[in-house]
């Protein structure tokens, strides 16, 4: 017996043979991650910690091992690496935030965050839990582990839960209901040629579900065309059930899987994860809006039907933004690859003489390369603009309708250029 | 690739195999398509990407193999490498989105990236239809200088005939 032996903090069952003490309280550690069947349950509810610890145990665990890790995050937007935030994301509705209950009027932020899965767009806050399994390729099936979550709910008392076509857990109510069937947990996956990983979300009791639809609409969608992956909506439903309860069933889930009723639960605190330096990394980089806004898959934005994207234009909030008799007279394109302006084209502006001659050469000159979430179009435009109170209520007018699309606060120039407007 | 040509395996058996015994073996290393065919050299890697080696062992094109794009399903993103990029073997270049997955593309040997296949970013159907097809059109993914190192690479890699027999005993277990 080697002498200062410590027990791993576990859910419930603890392990009768002492482990051998680390030097730190470093439960990510090396040796953790070498075992063959492992339990992580995160303590903090950042979600680009949580991710980027997900990351980590999938870069760093040995190949042949099988990981289960849950993590609860505060209310975030979660997108699809390959997906357009422009086209998924309210923004205006995101920048409100949520009200927090408590004093009453007080709100929270809603977080951005571009996951590393393919997959669409998903809500998560303090009442949808987020569950993932980590195992290697050979074992690597859609299904199986959704299943074991099912399994899981229905050991709590979920009834009529079920895997779906598009491997996500859905839950039958009276067939007489419209709908019969409710989404309650969906599906993502990240394939490396050594690792697989399958994570998904599962509603037990989000405060926010009546608040989900509204976020998730963008009324820029029907101007922006992308290349990438568009999210499938679907109604969705709490399961009434609390965070102790589905941690400690789908743990137990797992281990009777994976036969290892003798695994504890390791739990990882913030201060540690932030210990490792590629989880703090990975932190970095899911922050960063190269990483959210820069990995948008190319896209174009039109004001009018095109042959590209011949959809009709709907008459909503944000082209309520510019007068009829400015709308028919104007055409916009922008090409965005990699969150920059790539192409423009911009009429129905009155220009100055100096750049009346070739006005497109000079528009692509100021707004080419630029970043699209740091822009200013009116900063930018402006100097090209006619000086007459006609020519000026136009170029406020569409730069207000440039910033509400790729959901912009409005200039601060503008207030100084055309209070009245 | 190897985790997502393995996906179907499990979920749809019937699908899977069908796959490997039909289509294939038969296609694998018969390329109408490629106009330069006499003078390359097609490798294989485990992971299911290939790679197109010119004659003067100087440059090469490299794509996923009929098998792996076949068992991932609807392609409906490619993540194209960086143009420019110098990797080693095995390095993630890129990905590509299926069924809510997203699957690495890796290197097939060490290499520098000189042109990427800008049209699969508008037509990503284009590497399920026609994925090993090196020319104009075609699904290949990048265009790649070969490195010192690259060229030892390619010692470890299969051969067309070598890569069938791979794939077959794989969808056999």
């Amino acid at each position: 017996m080697r002498p200062s032996l410590l027990l791993r903090p576990s859910i419930g069952w603890r392990s009768p043979v002492p482990i051998q003490t680390l030097p730190k309280r470093r439960y990510i550690s090396a040796e953790a991650l070498n075992r063959p069947i492992q339990i992580y349950r995160s303590l903090s509810d950042d979600p680009y910690l949580n991710l980027s610890i997900e990351h980590h145990l999938l870069q760093s665990s040995n190949a042949g091992s099988t990981i289960l890790f849950i993590y609860f995050n505060k209310p975030s937007i979660v997108i699809g690496r390959n997906q357009n935030p422009w086209k998924e994301i309210n923004f205006a509705r995101q920048q409100r935030g949520l009200p927090t209950g408590e004093p009453v009027n007080a709100t929270q932020p809603i977080h951005l965050v571009r996951r590393r899965s393919g997959g669409g767009t998903v809500f998560h806050d303090e009442g949808n839990a987020n569950w993932c399994v980590i195992c290697p390729p050979p074992d690597f099936d859609r299904d199986k582990h959704a299943e074991m979550v099912v399994r899981a709910l229905k050991g709590i008392g979920c009834e009529g839960v079920r895997v779906n076509e598009r491997h996500d857990i859905v839950q039958d109510v009276d067939p007489r209901n419209s709908p019969p069937t409710f989404k309650v947990s969906g599906s993502a996956y990240k394939l490396t040629r050594t690792r697989s990983l399958h994570h998904g979300t599962c509603l037990l009791e989000s405060t926010n579900a009546s608040s989900i639809s509204e976020l998730l609409r963008s009324p820029a969608e029907p101007f922006i065309k992308a290349a990438g992956v568009d999210s499938v909506r679907s109604p969705v439903k709490n399961l009434g059930k609390t965070d102790g309860e589905f941690r400690q069933a789908v743990v137990e889930e797992f281990k009777k899987m994976y036969n290892s009723p003798e695994i504890n639960v390791n739990l990882v605190n913030e201060q540690e994860a932030l210990a490792v330096e590629s989880i703090r990394k990975g932190c970095e980089e899911l922050k960063s809006p190269e990483w959210f806004y820069g990995q948008t898959p190319q896209f174009t934005l039109s004001w009018n039907p095109t042959s590209d994207d011949p959809r009709q234009r709907p008459e909503n909030v944000l082209t309520n933004l510019i007068n009829k008799d400015i709308a028919s007279t104007l055409d916009i394109k922008l090409t965005i690859r990699h969150g920059n302006i790539k192409e423009s084209f911009i009429t129905g502006l009155h220009w100055t003489d100096e750049v009346a001659q070739d006005p497109n050469q000079a528009v692509n000159d100021a707004l080419i390369g630029s970043p699209l979430h740091q822009i200013d179009f009116l900063s930018k435009l402006s100097r090209f603009c006619k000086d007459s109170p006609e020519s000026l209520r136009r170029m406020v007018q569409v730069t207000d309708w440039l910033h509400a699309v790729f959901g912009k606060e409005r200039s601060p120039l503008r207030e100084k250029m055309a209070p009245e407007i | 690739m190897a985790s997502i040509a393995r996906c179907l395996r499990v979920a749809r058996p019937s699908a899977f195999s069908a796959v490997i015994k039909s289509s294939a073996p038969r296609t694998i290393g018969i390329r109408p398509f490629s106009v330069t065919a006499s003078n390359e050299i097609r490798k294989y890697t485990k992971e299911h990407e290939w790679i197109d080696v010119a004659a003067d062992n100087k440059t090469g094109v490299l794509g996923i193999s009929e098998y792996a794009a076949k068992a991932l399903g609807d392609i409906v993103y490619v993540e194209l490498p960086e143009e420019g990029r110098e990797v080693a073997q095995g390095d993630a270049i890129g990905a590509v989105e299926s069924v809510k997955s997203a699957a690495d593309i890796n290197a097939p040997i060490g290499c520098k990236v000189t042109q990427i296949n800008t049209g699969l970013e508008e037509k990503p159907g284009t590497l399920n239809q026609v994925p090993e097809d090196d020319s104009h059109g075609g699904g290949w993914i990048a265009k790649v200088q070969i490195t010192e190192q690259g060229l030892k690479d390619l010692e470890n890699l299969m051969d067309s005939e070598a890569y069938a027999e791979f794939t077959a005993a794989e969808g056999d277990h």
